[in-house]
C-alpha cells in the first residue's frame, strides 16, 4: 500500500516509491541516497508538522514535513 | 601545479585542508560548514603548492547555488589543477558517486579514503589498492583530525600531478552507452571549451547541466541544440523517466557495485551508543528539555567565566588610567587622546577575553561533536511558523552572545533571503553586551522580574519581525534538507585552534572600532561638544521617546558599544543612583530602546561586509523604526505598571 513519509511512524522501515518535489529538492534527496528504490527507517518524529528523520545506509537525513508529504513510500 | 580539495559536504576536506595550511577554513561537524572557497599555501616535499578548498558538493548535478559555483570552478580550473577527492569512507558507496563523476572530468586525480579510523570502528575493511587499481588513480587513507595519511596524500597528489594519472571512467549500461555515443556523435568535430572532452559534454547535455551548456552556447548551432533535445526528448518518452534521474540512478548502481568489489562489511557492531543518544537528545519530548538544558548550561558556563575575569581586567586598565593621569596634565588634549585609547583597549580586552574565549569554545564543542544539526531538527517547526527554517536557529542563538558571530554564521543558510531575514532576527536579540545593560538598569533598579518580561518580549518580537518580514519578502521554502552527521569527539587541538581563529577575527574588525570611537567621545567631551550635541537629538530622545535631554549622546555611542551606554549613563547623568533623575519608566523605555534601537558598529560592519551597505543600512533602518515606535509606546504604557 501507497502511503506518504508524514504519514509512517518511528520504526517502519519503508521504501520509497516516488519522490513528487521538485527538480532540486528530488535531486538533493538522491544524492543523499533517497532515491525510488531504496530502502529508509524513519528513526525519529518530531512533533506537530516537525521534521522526520531517515536513516539510509549509514546516512541520516532529516527531511521537513512539507518536503516529506511528497515523498511516496511502500511499507515492507 | 594547484591541488583542490572537493568532497561531499562534512568529510573532512576543511580538517584536511587545516592541516597542510594552517586553520584558515572554518571546519565543524555540520554538513556546509565551508561556503566559501579558501585558497592557501602549503610546502610539500619542498615545493610551494596552492591548496583550494572547495565547499562540499553532493554532487556535480547541481541542486544548489554552492553546487553550481563549485561546478563552475571546477570546469573553468586551470589545466595544471589536480583534484584531491576527499571522502567520509564510511559511507563509501555514497561517496563514490561524486568520485565517479569527478572521473569525468579527465583530470589527474587522488583519492583520499578520509575517517578511516571510523571505517575501522563501524567493521568494513576497504582494500585501498583494489580501488586505486579501479580507479586508476592513487587512493590514500587518512584520518584527517589525526593529521594520520596526509602527507602520504599530497605527495601521492603531486605524483598524479607530475604523471598525469587520470581516473577511468567505468561504462554504464550498454544502451546508455550507446545513446551518449549518439550525442557525442553531435558535438563531434566541433571546436569545444578547453577541457570540455566530447564525452563529458556528452554526460552533461544528458544530465541537462546548465553550466555547460552555457559553455556550449557559442560551440555548437541553433540546429545542434535541436538536435539534441529532440533526442533527450525522445529518450525520456521511451523510458518515462527524466534523464538528470536516469543519470544519476545509473551512478548510484555503479558506485555500489565498487563498493562491493573494494569493500568487506563486517559483521555490525553492537548497537552504537550515539544511536541511543539520539534516542534522547531528538526525542520528541526530552529533545526539547536537553536542547533548553544544554543551552542554558552552555550561557550560564560563558556568563560565570566572563563575569569572573572582567572586573580584574578592567581593575588593571583602571589602575594603569590612574597612573597616567598622575603623569599627564589632565586638561591637555594629548590626555584626552590617550586616555580614550585606554578606554578604547580596556573595552576590546574586557569582552575579547572574558565572553569571547568561552563563547568560542562553547560554540567550537557545539559545532565539533554535531549537536547543532540536531538544534536546527528540533526547531525547524518552530522557524517554518516565522518564514524560515530549521537551520536559520543557530545564527539567532548565536546572537545571544554576540550579534558579530551570529552574522557571520548566516553563511550557513544558503539562500540570500534566509541569510538576510535571518541576520535582522539575530541582531534583535539581545547579545550579551546587551545582557549587561538589561541587567545593570532594569534588573538592579525595577525587578528581575521586569528583566524576565524584556527577554520574553524580545523574543516574541524577534517571532513577530520574523513573521513579518517573510510576509514582505515571501519564497516557498523548500523544506529541510539536513544530513544529520554522527557524533564526534572534538579535538582538542581544533577546538583551541578554532577559538583563536575566530577571536583573530574579531579582533582585527572590531577592536580598532571600539578604540577609535571612545578617543572621539574623549575629544568631544574635552572641547565642549557633547552639549550641542544633546541639544539637537533632544527633540527626538525627549519630545518622542520621553528620556532625559542628557542621554542623547550616549545613544549615539552606544552604537559603538552597547555597554558603553550604560558606561556613560552614569557619567552623564553624574550619578550611579539612576532613579533619583529618572522616572522607572524612562530606565524601562531607555533600556528597551537601546536593546534594539540599532545594531552596534560592529555588528554594522560585520552586516556591511555580508551582505553590502545597502542591506545593512536596510537592517538598521528597520531596527531604528522598531524601537523608536515601541519605546514610544511604552512612555504611555508602563506608567500604569510601575
Amino acid at each position: 500500500m501507497t502511503i506518504r513519509l508524514v504519514e509512517c511512524r518511528k520504526g517502519d522501515r519503508v521504501r520509497i516509491v516516488k519522490l513528487e518535489a521538485g527538480r532540486s529538492a528530488a535531486l538533493h534527496l538522491v544524492h543523499l541516497g533517497l532515491d525510488v528504490g531504496q530502502t529508509v527507517e524513519i528513526r525519529q518524529r518530531s512533533p506537530l508538522r516537525g521534521p522526520l528523520l531517515v536513516a539510509h545506509d549509514g546516512t541520516e537525513v532529516a527531511i521537513g514535513y512539507g518536503l516529506a508529504e511528497k515523498i511516496l513510500v511502500e511499507k515492507e | 601545479m594547484r591541488l583542490v580539495l572537493v568532497g561531499q559536504p562534512n568529510s573532512g576536506k576543511s580538517t584536511i585542508f587545516n592541516a597542510v595550511v594552517g586553520y584558515r577554513s572554518l571546519s565543524a561537524n555540520l554538513p556546509g560548514t565551508t561556503v566559501d572557497y579558501t585558497r592557501g599555501r602549503a610546502e610539500i616535499d619542498g615545493r610551494d603548492i596552492e591548496v583550494v578548498d572547495v565547499p562540499g558538493i553532493y554532487s556535480l548535478q547541481v541542486s544548489n547555488e554552492v553546487e553550481r559555483t563549485a561546478v563552475e570552478f571546477l570546469l573553468d580550473a586551470d589545466p595544471d589543477t589536480v583534484l584531491v577527492n576527499v571522502l567520509d569512507a564510511s559511507v563509501l558507496a555514497r561517496s563514490l558517486e561524486l568520485t565517479l563523476q569527478l572521473a569525468e572530468l579527465g583530470r589527474p586525480m587522488v583519492v583520499a579514503l578520509n575517517m578511516s579510523d571510523e571505517v575501522r570502528r563501524k567493521g568494513i575493511e576497504i582494500d585501498a589498492g583494489r580501488l586505486a587499481g579501479r580507479l586508476g588513480v592513487p587512493v590514500v587513507e587518512t584520518v584527517g583530525r589525526s593529521g594520520e595519511g596526509i602527507l602520504e596524500l599530497f605527495q601521492a597528489a603531486l605524483r598524479a600531478g607530475r604523471e598525469r594519472l587520470v581516473p577511468v571512467v567505468p561504462p554504464g549500461p550498454a544502451h546508455l552507452e550507446r545513446f551518449l555515443a549518439g550525442l557525442a556523435e553531435i558535438v563531434h568535430g566541433r571546436p569545444l571549451p578547453a577541457g570540455l572532452s566530447p564525452r563529458l559534454v556528452a554526460t552533461k547535455l544528458f544530465e541537462r547541466d546548465a553550466c555547460v551548456r552555457k559553455r556550449l552556447a557559442a560551440h555548437l548551432t541553433e540546429a545542434d541544440f535541436a538536435a539534441i533535445a529532440a533526442r533527450l526528448a525522445e529518450f525520456e518518452a521511451a523510458t518515462e523517466q527524466r534523464t538528470e534521474f536516469v543519470m544519476s540512478a545509473v551512478r548510484h548502481n555503479l558506485a555500489f557495485e565498487l563498493f562491493e568489489a573494494v569493500a568487506k562489511v563486517g559483521p555490525a557492531p553492537a548497537k552504537d551508543l550515539r544511536l541511543k543518544l539520539d534516542e534522547l537528545l531528538m526525542h520528541p519530548v526530552l529533545g526539547y528539555v536537553f536542547l533548553v538544558a544544554i543551552l542554558a548550561a552552555m550561557f550560564a558556563a560563558v556568563f560565570r567565566f566572563g563575569s569572573a575575569l572582567e572586573p580584574r581586567f578592567l581593575g588593571w586598565f583602571d589602575r594603569f588610567d590612574a597612573w597616567l593621569a598622575g603623569r599627564f596634565d589632565t586638561g591637555s588634549i594629548g590626555f584626552t587622546v590617550l586616555h580614550g585609547l585606554v578606554t578604547g583597549l580596556a573595552g576590546g580586552i574586557g569582552i575579547v577575553v572574558p565572553y569571547l574565549l568561552p563563547f568560542f569554545v562553547v560554540l567550537a564543542l557545539l559545532e565539533d561533536t554535531g549537536y547543532l544539526p540536531r538544534i536546527a531538527f528540533l526547531t525547524d517547526n518552530l522557524m517554518h511558523r516565522i518564514g524560515l527554517h530549521g537551520l536559520s536557529v543557530v545564527p539567532i542563538l548565536l546572537g545571544y552572545g554576540c550579534s558579530v558571530p551570529a552574522v557571520l554564521a548566516t553563511r550557513i543558510l544558503l539562500a540570500r533571503r534566509d541569510r538576510l531575514i535571518t541576520a535582522a532576527l539575530a541582531t534583535l536579540v539581545p547579545c550579551s553586551a546587551r545582557m549587561t545593560v538589561l541587567f545593570g538598569l532594569v534588573a538592579f533598579f525595577l525587578s528581575w522580574q521586569a528583566a524576565v518580561f524584556l527577554y520574553v518580549a524580545n523574543l516574541l518580537l524577534v517571532g513577530l519581525a520574523g513573521r513579518g518580514l517573510s510576509c514582505l519578502w515571501p519564497e516557498e521554502s523548500p523544506g529541510m534538507i539536513l544530513e544529520i552527521p554522527p557524533y564526534r569527539l572534538p579535538g582538542l587541538r581544533t577546538l583551541a585552534r578554532k577559538a583563536w581563529f575566530r577571536l583573530r577575527e574579531f579582533v582585527v574588525v572590531a577592536w580598532p572600532i571600539v578604540i577609535a570611537g571612545s578617543i572621539v567621545l574623549e575629544v568631544l567631551d574635552h572641547v565642549g561638544a557633547a552639549e550641542p550635541i544633546n541639544r539637537f537629538l533632544a527633540p527626538y530622545t525627549a519630545g518622542l521617546l520621553g528620556f532625559p535631554p542628557a542621554v542623547g549622546i550616549t545613544l549615539i555611542f552606544g552604537i559603538l558599544r552597547k555597554e558603553m551606554a550604560l558606561v556613560l549613563l552614569f557619567a552623564v547623568l553624574g550619578t550611579t543612583d539612576v532613579p533619583s533623575v529618572m522616572t522607572l519608566a524612562q530606565i524601562f523605555g531607555y533600556t528597551f530602546f537601546v536593546t534594539l534601537y540599532f545594531p552596534c558598529l560592529a555588528t554594522f560592519a560585520a552586516l556591511v561586509r555580508e551582505f553590502g551597505a545597502k542591506a545593512a543600512a536596510a537592517i538598521a533602518l528597520v531596527t531604528l523604526a522598531t524601537a523608536t515606535v515601541l519605546a514610544a509606546g511604552l512612555r504611555f504604557v508602563v506608567p500604569l505598571f510601575v
